[in-house]
């Protein structure tokens, strides 16, 4: 700690931070651009000046930028003087000589960090005479709006998008007061990160389009904290809605997940909640019908064995509420065969040793992949670990005392000290293209080649069947042995639990490294990425057991008749599988978002996760709960509530369930370490909104004079308000929304950082669910694992962000950005026959035009396909490849038009209606379902 | 080291006939104004700060009486706004600024506000100021020339023009 005096006044602030973090976490209101506390201070923008004494008998003192000064004993600065209140002012009237008067057109008004610190500054009338510039501004593609004539050049976009997160199509060009960002021409931005520009520009330079499109000022705005369901990261997020839709997400600061950074996927791939598929009515054999029909109420009350399906991207309680009302015997969790494997190998290695959180990832100082491609699986958790590719500079920087923060310095050396960074598997990536250590092979070889590095670590870890260690295995061996904190990525995505086994021996193996020195902790970090949202709350629930999908096999239904409960699920495979489940069963009772009902099945239309309280675990088996900001439309209600009501007409003890809360306290009894978690949850109610301000109340003045009752759910901790958060009330953790007086923007985040701190930061670090099991085996190889293909190719599957996510591809701004379905061959392979890239083929007899591409970075005998997530394709090894004929190459091209042509059509139906929603404005004033 | 300025001009050929020295920056565009009255000073660091200047590059600018001052002035900070690499705000946005109000005067249409905006910019680009010391170097001819030729300036906005032939 060090002692300051900021305007003759003492504080104790913490080492190490610059002195304009410091003051901002004693609330003082010190202004600022360029400084972000992820991306460090470069002192461009000159607003956060302060004066620095000598003593206190230097009256004079000099001007310094409080961003790139460290804090020190004693010294003595001030803010509130005249000189750099002066000065202040001066760079608001400077950055205003060119900015339009755009305010009350811009998106960016109401919450502009710049009107914040303009207002702070005290600057309100122009003296600049001349003339404004005029850019023009870029077509950057459906996410993210460009406006360049209101920059202030504070540099923090390039900063974020090449720095941090590594894009290469975004940069400031030219010099003077002409600086221009933007891209070389045209074109939409490339990085999958590209959302987060929208959050870091302090100004409505870079604006989010599809919140544009439906717009909204945020102080109309409610927001409630939520969680993205589009991975198994798990980011916190804010749905902020107005007039019952959900207008946009923000993210919703984590210190130890998501930081301040979202991916594009969970930005803008929740408007699936307004698709027009969403269901919205109950159905029986495809009429519409309503929960008092009699014919429903006796299928529903068949006294045949129920058979429950679960679904990873179902909430824990939904899927709970199932395995209650059919017992655990006869709840299957809706995974195939070999991701049931998974899910058991998972469990087990979880109960071993924890995963790493986001934050603990970026202080790693070496890094070992193992056929995963994070960047496209789990896109937050690449960014978190190309962070940690610059630590050795830090460090480096911090033994030459300068501080890590000094963001410039660190990167300029970076490249004489480089984090090591080894993958061992398959595809181009952003983050392949950066590792120091690569092997471009399939995963059984990635799975070998870590066995043999555990064994050579510890020579206790169990043996692959193959011996052969790779060089590039040598390397990573000594790397490993004097890394500090090195961390083991792999992940679901290659279907391969022989990778989960590989990443924990070595996780193992790297316990012991140090038993010289005992005073070295073992930091060593592991982290396994699988597919959903709630994956790992579905190896929750099946601890204990659970029905396999071996015995859903045809013949073993078909000899007892059964009744399917399925929850929500879109994948095509899935689908598959259901068709021949349902020749063998009574009744199909699907609990469903989206798609048109089948003929021969009952529907109940589920709420989406904006519309109802739920929760999930995430990659770590961290719990975390997403809260409404709307109410479902139609006769959605949440799933475990169609479950209860379903259990009450069977007389079954889960009917007895009358709220969320008691059934949360069941989920407690059976499972005591969530109770920490739910117990937080059952506080006062909170609003959504900041304090009132004037308009709200008129919002509804043509329909009725009266205040709506707000929306809320028995138990949950949040409540829609007119009033806003009380006056007085200390800022609550998690707040839905960011903001603190006079930070109207995003930026108020910093305004109340401290309370993350000490006992706020305890309590975010959250509920790990996976009780330890205390004990550290090593896994073996299972010779199964070792099988090889007598095809000509094995199939190795690809992902992409912008495609392999079902849910999200329900949400147009994504499905605009849908990669379309590509195979990889390596250099030699498209050589030999004779291939060209862009050319359509097709694998076998498989009816899926895929797009060629060329790599370096395909494995001997494979082929890398991705296909979207909305696409059927099973096919795990190809012997023939076969191009396509013209006539199937235009009639490709020309569905894709088509598709593109459709998509407009859509956005443009889809604007209509909920512009006419917003005329009708559904606020619902009576008591009923939640 | 240490030769006079008045013996180096002398060297250089002296004034040309019917001009008459009205200034000159020691160290070259970054360096404040001195007058003729200070041509006795060694051309060295120490002597050249002590009367308000520096020697900079080593390179000196004479201004003639037939000459604009404002027009030079405009001259370098034309050339410094240009060479602003747009990295921190006060020089990046405040030579333009310079730039803006010195043309405004230099064509006659300046007030006499513009000049209490230009003496507030020189203080706004000041040293500690900025990111790097092109914005100070920039505001030395300015504030020195806004000193030393305050009634140039203020003929030009009194009588809407510059009196001197371009």
């Amino acid at each position: 700690m060090a002692k300051i005096f900021i305007d003759n006044q003492q504080y104790t602030v913490k080492d190490g931070q610059n002195l304009l973090q410091a003051s901002l976490s004693l609330k003082l209101d010190l202004p600022y651009f360029c400084w972000h506390p992820a991306m460090g201070s470069v002192g461009a923008c000159r607003q956060c000046a302060m004066t620095q004494y000598q003593d206190e008998n230097d009256s004079r003192g000099r001007m310094i930028v409080a961003c790139m000064t460290p804090v020190a004993e004693g010294m003595r600065v001030s803010m509130q003087q005249p000189a750099e209140k002066l000065f202040r002012e001066q760079i608001i009237s400077a950055l205003m000589t060119h900015h339009p008067h755009d305010c009350p057109v811009c998106a960016e008004g109401g919450e502009c960090h710049l009107q914040d610190m303009t207002v702070m500054s005290g600057h309100n009338e122009r003296q600049y005479k001349g003339k404004k510039t005029t850019f023009i501004n870029q077509k950057l593609g459906p996410l993210v709006k460009h406006e360049m004539n209101r920059c202030i050049t504070c540099y923090r976009c390039e900063r974020f998008y090449k720095d941090y997160a590594g894009g290469t199509d975004l940069a400031a060009q030219a010099i003077s007061n002409k600086v221009y960002f933007g891209r070389q021409c045209d074109g939409t931005l490339e990085s999958e990160f590209a959302g987060n520009l929208v959050e870091v520009c302090p100004t409505g330079v870079f604006t989010d389009k599809p919140f544009g499109d439906h717009y909204s000022r945020k102080w109309d705005l409610q927001t409630a904290p939520s969680v993205c369901q589009h991975c198994s990261v798990g980011c916190n997020t804010s749905l902020s809605e107005r007039y019952g839709s959900v207008r946009r997400v923000t993210n919703r600061f984590n210190d130890h997940l998501n930081g301040y950074f979202l991916c594009d996927r969970g930005r803008y791939g929740f408007s699936y909640v307004d698709n027009e598929a969403r269901r919205q009515t109950i159905t029986l054999d495809g009429k519409q019908g309503t929960w008092a029909d009699t014919a429903l109420n006796v299928r529903l009350k068949n006294k045949e064995k129920w058979i429950g399906i679960g679904s990873s991207h179902a909430s824990l309680e939904d899927n709970f509420a199932l395995q209650q009302l059919v017992g655990i015997e006869n709840f299957n969790p809706g995974l195939d065969a070999q991701q049931e494997k998974l899910l058991t190998t998972h469990m087990a290695i979880l109960s071993q040793w924890q995963a790493a959180s986001l934050a603990q990832m970026e202080q790693a100082d070496a890094i070992i992949i193992l056929a995963e491609d994070v960047n496209n699986s789990a896109p937050r958790i690449a960014l978190s670990i190309r962070q940690a590719l610059l630590n050795n500079a830090r460090e480096q920087a911090e033994k030459l005392r300068v501080p890590g923060w000094q963001d410039a310095a660190v990167r300029a050396i970076q490249p004489h000290y480089t984090v090591p960074l080894a993958i061992l598997g398959y595809g181009e990536s952003d983050l392949a293209k950066q590792a120091t250590i690569s092997l471009v092979c399939n995963p059984k070889q990635a799975a070998e080649q870590g066995f043999l590095l555990a064994n050579l670590l510890n020579d206790k870890a169990p043996k692959p069947k193959a011996s052969k260690v790779f060089p590039q295995t040598l390397r990573l061996l000594e790397i490993l042995k004097a890394a500090k904190r090195p961390l083991i990525v792999t992940g679901w995505s290659a279907n391969n639990p022989a990778l989960l086994a590989a990443a924990t021996n070595i996780r193992n193996a790297l316990k012991g490294r140090n038993t010289e020195n005992e005073n070295v902790q073992d930091d060593a970090m592991l982290c396994i990425v699988p597919p959903e949202a709630n994956t790992l709350g579905l190896g929750l629930l099946t601890q204990s057991g659970y029905l396999s999908i071996d015995s859903l096999s045809a013949e073993k239904m078909s000899t007892e008749k059964t009744n399917l409960l399925v929850l929500d699920h879109c994948s095509p495979a899935f689908a598959k599988r259901l068709i021949e489940w349902r020749q063998c069963s009574n009744n199909v009772v699907r609990l469903s978002q989206l798609g048109a009902p089948s003929v021969d099945e009952i529907n109940l239309p589920v709420s989406s996760f904006s519309e109802c309280s739920g929760s999930e675990l995430n990659y770590q088996g961290l719990i975390q709960s997403h809260l409404p900001a709307t109410k479902p439309s139609g006769q959605c209600l949440p799933g475990w509530q169609w479950l209860v009501n379903i259990a009450r007409l069977r007389q079954h003890t889960l009917g007895k369930i009358d709220n969320l809360g008691q059934l949360r306290d069941l989920l407690n009894r059976d499972y005591p370490q969530l109770s920490t978690h739910f117990n937080q949850h059952h506080q006062t109610q909170l609003a959504l909104q900041t304090p009132r301000v004037s308009g709200r109340t008129a919002m509804l003045a043509n329909q009725t004079v009266h205040e709506p009752k707000p929306f809320g759910e028995t138990g949950a901790p949040y409540k829609q308000s007119m009033e806003g958060t009380q006056a007085g009330q200390k800022d609550e953790f998690p707040l839905a929304y960011s903001w603190s007086p006079g930070w109207n923007s995003n930026q108020s985040n910093h305004k109340f950082r401290d309370e993350y701190r000490g006992s706020e930061l305890e309590k975010q670090k959250g509920v790990r669910c996976v009780i330890s099991n205390h004990s550290e085996q090593w896994l073996k190889w299972q010779t199964n694992w070792s099988k090889n293909t007598k095809a000509q190719w094995q199939i190795l599957p690809l992902q992409k962000v912008f495609g392999s996510d079902n849910l999200s591809l329900h949400a147009l701004p994504i499905a605009q950005l849908k990669v379309q379905a590509q195979v990889v061959v390596s250099p030699v392979d498209a050589k030999k026959l004779g291939f060209i890239a862009g050319q359509l083929f097709y694998c076998d007899d498989n009816p899926t035009p895929l797009q060629l591409a060329i790599s370096q970075n395909v494995p001997f005998n494979s082929l890398l396909v991705y296909v979207p997530a909305d696409q059927l394709f099973e096919l795990r090894h190809c012997d023939q490849l076969t191009a396509a004929t013209d006539k199937q190459t235009t009639e490709y091209s020309a569905q894709i038009l088509q598709q593109q042509s459709q998509q407009q059509a859509v956005k443009q139906q889809h604007q209509e209606r909920l512009l006419a929603q917003d005329q009708t404005i559904p606020i619902h004033f009576i008591e009923g379902v939640i | 080291m240490g030769t006079t300025a008045r013996e180096i001009l002398d060297l250089a050929g002296g004034m040309q006939d019917g001009l008459t020295l009205r200034g000159w920056l020691p160290g070259g565009a970054s360096t404040d104004f001195l007058l003729p009255e200070h041509l006795d000073t060694p051309m060295e660091y120490d002597a050249i700060s002590k009367v308000g200047s520096r020697m900079g590059t080593g390179v000196i600018i004479a201004l003639d009486d037939q000459h604009c001052p404002v027009g030079m002035i405009l001259n370098l900070l034309q050339f410094f706004a240009q060479e602003s690499c747009g990295w921190c705000t006060p020089c990046r946005d405040g030579l333009p600024w310079a730039v803006e109000i010195l043309s405004r005067i230099e064509a006659g249409q300046g007030a006499q506000d513009d000049l209490d905006a230009l003496q507030q910019l020189c203080g706004f680009m000041w040293i500690g100021k900025t990111f790097c010391a092109l914005a100070p170097g920039a505001v030395e001819p300015l504030r020195s020339g806004m000193k030393y030729f305050a009634d140039d300036f203020q003929q030009h906005i009194d009588h809407k023009g510059c009196p001197h032939r371009h």
